[in-house]
């Protein structure tokens, strides 16, 4: 944890609210996302058991299988899910517009989509059903790339936004990490709680009475007994092939019970991050998710397969992808956000200060800028590689750091790349130069098959045996 | 005086070194070999050697390493060690030539390698020299610091090399993303897998070892083998005793730093304990705790005996000696703590960049100093053998109370994950643990 995130996590402690961790919101949020709240049977973490999702707030999609562990019942959520998927992104990608966002709760609910998405493509129940396992598969392991908001976990957009005064523990259960932004929320997850009694509670009594939701993908352990006795119940009866619409009723109105809190939940936070302004080069990545989207989309209704596991060449591709990803995303956030330099300055990852000169001075034949810096406080060394944060195409390095009056520091830097008469820092203002590097933008051009390094030696077999 | 035990330590580290060249001499296309070597064993040596040997057969040959420090320190060396030498140093451009000696020729566009027999660059540089090269290839690709390398490189690269010959220590950093790699751990295709594991997967090959350290002292190399490289054979070069540290002036009464010198200056080693707090990383009482102690011994004057003589005559230079911590604000603060001690020519760095670098004595930030939780950044084993082999006479642990009991509440389960045979947070728990024991009668409380 950042120096900058430790001291707001204190302060929201004392405060009992969450405090601001960036002034912009740096992920795209869709106006209608396609959120996916579910539960699973524990030990069943590779089926469904009952789920809500779709487009719309007011009118989900249920999908409940009444025995994960049947593999007919199964097959049959599956293909309900299958068929609310596969219309809402093909209906998207058909008239072109913006690939599905789907919302999740927590990271844990979102890797487990990605088992779900493996079982309904190895199941074979049907083509329908193989591609929305692929879609899930897609979107969960997109979840992996650093800069990609395909697939969101509800608590890490909180968590991108505002730092609560409690564990990331905690914070992974989205009812309690609400509770720092909004304590009314509570009223809305918990059946006949007024706002103002919500309101009324201290922010540790609401996030403790929050946590005791269930969150994630099981269901609460108190809520499992009665849960398991009803379907072992309904399991008799089907042996017998008889049905009990009585007992049906009593699992999907306990299971609806465990999954409308979460759902809800998700709701919230989806809403009071949309409300937060977004950031210039958050929508520059969302064009990059939704090109790579259409790609694989065209891929898999073109009747493409995924596969299960990368080649070595893929590994290698999308790790310097990500990698080069994540340095950009990290610049951009410190160049475009206020509080994200606060937190680079306190990291040693920025210098802010005030402009005392900008001047030319003869190194050899020709003449350098050099940039005069008088700053408060700076770890930074001689010799650092620095790039000025209102135009990150301005790169130099720090020369000289000489204290000056009142323990002040004055920062010298050599301007090496990128400044012309219209890029210059303003004398008397107040400016920032940042050290984080950018990343290779071009990345080293791959031969089309794995060299011999990379070949499995295949022992001749022995025609004897 | 000499060191008859020492020379015939010698004497094995050199025909192990024979026997490598020999073997090298045989190394045929489509092969992989390896040599391990423990810190301080002569890796830069042999591998200076190496490249001539292969040369002299009529191959030519791409040695790979891991920095650019790495790459101009090797030209540097292969240069002056090898003076009819023709080395070409690959840089990217705009890479400010460090100066090289005169066979040494600084060359950017791969393009115009033409037939260099022997050229120098980092693995990154020579992935991207890759489509430049069009079907240039070399008989020997060698790779330095192997077990620092992502053997993802080798896709952009492999192809160049109709061999491959890789030297390195197993006990340092492994390769390091800062991206979530979940999706590949435990896969054969993980990119971010050392080069030598990497190549393990896909092929059998020779595998060898160093067995003799030149810069640990016999006090150390047993302890530092037992903790960080439980699977290679060596020892130090040099007798119990034979190198040691005396002190020309007297203790501070009452200095910590001073009582913990004596230490280190007796055993080789010694613990600074401080009491017990939960603090931010950059720690400033640690700081100034590690910038006292190296005052204690430049003020005090500290003469060293050397292994081939038995008289203290060699002062030791405030440049012989390194403060060592695991991140850039540990650094930063160890700086300032310096500079307010005025102490100045201490080298200062972390523990990556003090990677391949010797000193005569080591003041080590503890990884775990006043920690809440051990991550798996700072249980990696590399980071404390970095810091605990980088000496030649003493080494000096600084760190908070309540490290023990930091490990024993954050025992690592593994990730037990199939095709792994090391878990690097167990092993460095382990290493933890077994070096805070050996040393225990060396602690010093603060």
């Amino acid at each position: 944890m950042s120096k900058y995130r430790a001291m707001l996590k204190l302060r929201a402690f004392q405060e009992g609210v969450a405090q601001p961790y960036r002034e912009l919101r740096h992920f795209y949020v869709a106006d209608r996302p396609f959120v996916l709240a579910y539960v699973q049977m524990a030990g069943e973490t590779f089926s469904l058991w009952a789920c809500l999702c779709g487009r719309d707030r007011d009118d989900p999609y249920w999908i409940v299988a009444d025995d994960p562990r049947n593999r007919d019942l199964q097959s049959e959520a599956f293909a309900s899910l299958a068929e609310v998927l596969n219309r809402e992104i093909g209906s998207s990608m058909a008239n072109d517009l913006e690939p599905l966002q789907i919302w999740v709760s927590n990271a844990g609910a979102g890797a487990n989509l990605a088992r779900i998405g493996r079982v309904m493509r190895a199941r074979q129940v049907s083509d329908e059903v193989s591609l929305a396992g692929a879609y899930l598969d897609l979107y969960a392991q997109s979840m992996a790339a650093p800069t990609s908001v395909l697939c969101m976990a509800a608590t890490e957009a909180l968590g991108r936004q505002r730092a609560t005064g409690q564990s990331d523990f905690e914070d992974a259960n989205l009812a309690s990490q609400l509770m720092w932004w909004d304590r009314r929320v509570l009223a809305k997850l918990f059946p006949g709680l007024k706002a103002a009694a919500a309101k009324a509670m201290s922010v540790f009594e609401a996030a403790a009475k929050a946590e005791k939701l269930p969150m994630g993908t099981l269901t609460s352990p108190s809520a499992d007994e009665d849960l398991d006795d009803v379907v072992r119940q309904l399991g008799v009866i089907r042996r017998e092939g008889r049905t009990s619409p009585k007992l049906t009723k009593q699992l999907h109105d306990a299971l609806y019970a465990q999954v409308l809190p979460i759902w809800e939940a998700i709701w919230e936070a989806r809403n009071v991050v949309s409300k937060i302004r977004e950031s210039a080069s958050a929508s520059e990545r969302w064009q990059q998710d939704s090109r790579g989207f259409r790609w694989q989309y065209d891929y898999l209704v073109g009747g493409g397969k995924r596969r299960f596991t990368d080649s070595p060449m893929r590994a290698a591709k999308l790790l310097a992808q990500w990698e080069a990803a994540q340095a950009d995303a990290a610049r951009d956030e410190v160049a475009e956000d206020r509080l994200a330099l606060v937190e680079a300055v306190l990291d040693n990852e920025a210098v802010i200060g005030t402009v005392k000169k900008v001047e030319k001075k003869k190194i050899g034949k020709r003449e350098h800028p050099f940039i005069t810096l008088a700053v408060d406080e700076t770890e930074l060394t001689k010799g650092a590689d620095v790039w000025w944060r209102d135009n990150l195409k301005v790169k130099g390095c720090i020369t000289a750091i000489e204290p000056l009056k009142a323990e002040r520091l004055q920062v010298t830097i050599h301007v090496t790349a990128g400044m012309t008469k219209h890029a210059m820092p303003a004398v008397g203002s107040s400016t920032a130069f940042i050290t984080l590097p950018p990343s290779f933008g071009v990345q080293a051009p791959m031969p089309d098959n794995p060299p011999w390094t990379h070949r499995l030696r295949v022992e001749p077999v022995d025609d004897d045996e | 005086m000499t060191n008859s035990n020492g020379n015939k330590a010698l004497e094995r580290a050199d025909a192990k070194v024979k026997q490598l060249l020999d073997r090298a001499r045989n190394l045929e296309p489509g092969s992989v070999a390896l040599v391990d070597a423990p810190a301080g064993a002569g890796k830069t040596g042999l591998v200076t050697r190496l490249v001539p040997r292969h040369v002299k057969e009529d191959r030519r040959v791409a040695v790979i390493t891991q920095t650019n420090e790495q790459a101009d320190d090797l030209s540097r060396r292969l240069a002056r060690e090898q003076p009819k030498l023709d080395i070409t140093r690959m840089v990217k451009s705009g890479y400010d030539d460090p100066g090289f000696p005169n066979n040494v020729t600084v060359l950017s566009d791969a393009a115009a390698l033409g037939s260099s027999s022997v050229v120098v660059a980092t693995a990154d540089k020579w992935s991207f020299a890759t489509a430049k090269l069009g079907k240039t290839t070399f008989d020997i690709g060698l790779i330095d610091e192997a077990y620092q390398m992502a053997g993802g490189k080798l896709l952009y690269s492999g192809h160049l090399f109709q061999a491959l010959e890789m030297v390195g220590d197993p006990g340092q950093l492994s390769p390091f993303s800062q991206v979530d790699t979940e999706r590949w751990s435990g896969l054969s295709v993980d990119p971010t897998k050392n080069a030598v594991d990497t190549l393990r997967y896909y092929m059998d090959f020779e595998h060898d070892s160093l067995p003799v350290t030149r810069r640990l002292p016999a006090h150390a190399a047993g302890i530092v083998r037992a903790a960080f490289y439980e699977d290679l054979e060596f020892s130090a070069a040099t007798e119990l005793g034979a190198r040691q540290l005396g002190l020309v002036g007297k203790a501070r009464r009452g200095s910590s730093a001073s009582r913990v010198a004596d230490m280190a200056l007796k055993h080789g080693w010694a613990i600074a304990r401080l009491p017990q707090r939960s603090v931010q990383r950059n720690d400033q009482e640690i700081a100034h705790a590690a910038a006292s102690i190296a005052k204690d011994l430049l003020e005090r004057e500290v003469h060293r005996m050397e292994d081939d003589d038995s008289r203290f005559d060699k002062v030791l230079a405030p440049g012989r000696i390194a403060l060592g911590a695991s991140h850039r604000d540990q650094v930063a603060a160890l700086r300032a703590a310096a500079e307010s001690l005025g102490i100045e020519g201490v080298a200062i760095d972390t523990a990556n960049r003090l990677q391949g670098r010797e000193f005569d004595v080591v003041i080590a930030w503890h990884p775990l100093s006043g920690q809440v939780e051990a991550s798996a950044f700072h249980l990696d084993v590399g980071r404390l053998c970095v810091l605990a082999t980088r000496h030649r006479h003493a080494c000096v642990l600084v760190g908070r109370e309540g490290i023990e009991d930091l490990l024993e509440m954050s025992v690592p389960t593994g990730e037990g994950l199939l095709g792994e045979t090391i878990d690097r947070s167990i092993s460095g728990w382990q290493a933890h643990l077994l070096l805070l024991g050996e040393l225990a009668h060396t602690e010093v409380k603060w």
